[in-house]
């Protein structure tokens, strides 16, 4: 049986991966552009005692853009994994509620191959 | 040897397939406090993470007076990605504790700590103390003036214990001041006592987890109401894996763009900085010590506070032994109790940072 569709109607995983995409967003907005400018760390001198507070960070514009590439790359990665997952849950489910897991095939394929 | 032959050789001595079953066997009530039952793999995740990146960070830190400042300095400086490994270690150990406080916090209003999960309960509020003990000690390790001034504080606090106070004080610090035996100690304490600590109690933990089977609401017990199920493996699993993955991701964005930074050296002379703080778990412990007066009645304020604190203590490890019937009246209170406790703690932090 086919399901209906209502035009504007997203499947869940497509309006969960884009929630989480929507709040990585926000995230990335409301934090605060003096925390995310990635101040240049300070390093003392050899042999001399560091005075004044070193705040870590990336040491040129390379490894800024590096670090906003990497950030941007993780939650590309991980909307795609989400998506997948819940992909994954849907049918787990359906297969929960069909009683799958207490079926003789179920249980086998939950046990793999073990010796009786 | 082929790939069947291989996987038969190490099932016949390791069994792993018995693990498979248990586990397929296993359900997870479905009602509509199962989002608590997340907390407790998170926490499990954190833990995994500081520890491999508390072993990356102790390649390079040296745990001396000359060296302790200086080697953290390097590690955020030159040790490729070190000050991503020492912001994501020192993150991590924040999501940790918000992620106990919050599994606590939950066990507590679910009331899931009755019979027969008490020692369950006081296994967890062992977690706790060990966890805060776990970030107590890892402050003082960068050893700057912020550091060493909030373990001067911290660890004169004992001293307000009457009897054997002073000598708590004189065993933290390893004699009368905070010196280099200090850091040396907490140093042990951090890497392998505490963490000997934590693996005991969690492995208790988990095993009354698996024993007594996971908690339903007491509604439910209660009415003997039979609640649908999800299998552990692999429904279960798999929502969880989502809590991980947003989870690490929220984690390793704001390890990247707010690392901690990290003051000059101690100078153990040097009178101590404007505006010592503790770290944001213990705010509200050190404005509750603030805003004693010096002496009530015949009895010194700052002991009066910390004798509080304790039983404060003894009360939450002792909660499912005074809650014995939760569905009496003297549950609901204890309820009201935790909800005012939490309004308590986040005041007293947010007034502590003002």
């Amino acid at each position: 049986m086919k399901r209906k569709k209502t035009p504007l109607s997203l499947s869940l995983p497509v309006s969960v991966s884009a929630s989480v995409l929507a709040l990585v967003i926000i995230l990335l907005l409301t934090i605060p552009p003096s925390l995310y400018s990635f101040q240049d760390s300070q390093t003392p001198a050899p042999g001399e005692e560091q005075a004044e507070e070193i705040r870590p960070g990336p040491q040129n514009i390379k490894e800024k853009i590096a670090l906003f590439v990497f950030t941007a790359w993780l939650w590309i990665s991980i909307v795609i994994i989400v998506f997948l997952l819940i992909l994954k849950i849907k049918e787990a489910d359906r297969l929960h509620q069909m009683g799958y897991f207490h079926s003789p095939r179920g249980k086998k394929f939950l046990r793999k191959d073990t010796p009786e | 040897m082929k790939p069947k032959a291989l996987q038969n050789w190490f099932e016949e001595r390791l069994g792993i397939t018995d693990i498979f079953r248990f586990l397929s066997k296993k359900d997870i009530p479905q009602h509509k406090h199962t989002i608590w039952y997340y907390t407790g793999s998170a926490i499990l995740l954190f833990l995994v993470i500081q520890i491999i990146t508390g072993i990356m960070l102790a390649l390079y830190y040296k745990p001396t007076l000359e060296l302790a400042n200086a080697s953290i300095a390097r590690i955020i400086t030159e040790v490729p990605l070190g000050w991503i490994i020492r912001s994501i270690h020192s993150w991590s150990a924040s999501f940790m504790i918000i992620l106990v406080i919050i599994h606590l916090i939950s066990i507590w209003l679910t009331k899931a700590y009755h019979k027969p999960r008490e020692i369950t309960w006081m296994s967890g509020v062992f977690l706790l103390l060990i966890s805060l003990f776990f970030g107590f000690t890892g402050y003082l390790l960068p050893w700057d003036d912020l550091s060493f001034s909030a373990t001067k504080v911290g660890t004169d606090i004992p001293r307000a214990i009457p009897v054997v106070g002073a000598w708590v004080t004189k065993l933290l610090r390893g004699g009368e001041d905070v010196t280099g035996d200090t850091l040396t100690r907490f140093y042990t304490l951090h890497i392998c006592v505490l963490p000997i600590c934590i693996f005991l109690v969690l492995a208790v933990h988990v095993y009354l987890i698996q024993k007594h089977g996971i908690s339903r609401p007491l509604s439910a017990e209660r009415k003997q109401l039979q609640l649908n199920t999800l299998p552990f493996w692999p429904n279960f699993v798999l929502r969880e894996t989502v809590v991980w993955m947003v989870l690490l991701g929220i984690l390793l964005t704001i390890a990247i763009s707010v690392p901690p930074s990290l003051g000059p050296a101690a100078d153990l002379m040097a009178p101590a900085p404007e505006g010592i703080k503790p770290e944001w778990y213990f705010l509200f412990l050190f404005q509750t010590l603030k805003i004693f007066p010096a002496k009530i009645l015949f009895i010194s304020g700052e002991t009066l506070a910390v004798l509080l604190i304790a039983l404060a203590l003894i009360f939450l490890f002792f909660l499912p032994l005074i809650d014995n019937r939760p569905e009496a009246k003297k549950g609901k209170i204890i309820t009201w109790l935790a909800y005012i406790l939490m309004v308590y703690a986040v005041f007293m932090s947010v007034w502590s940072l003002l």
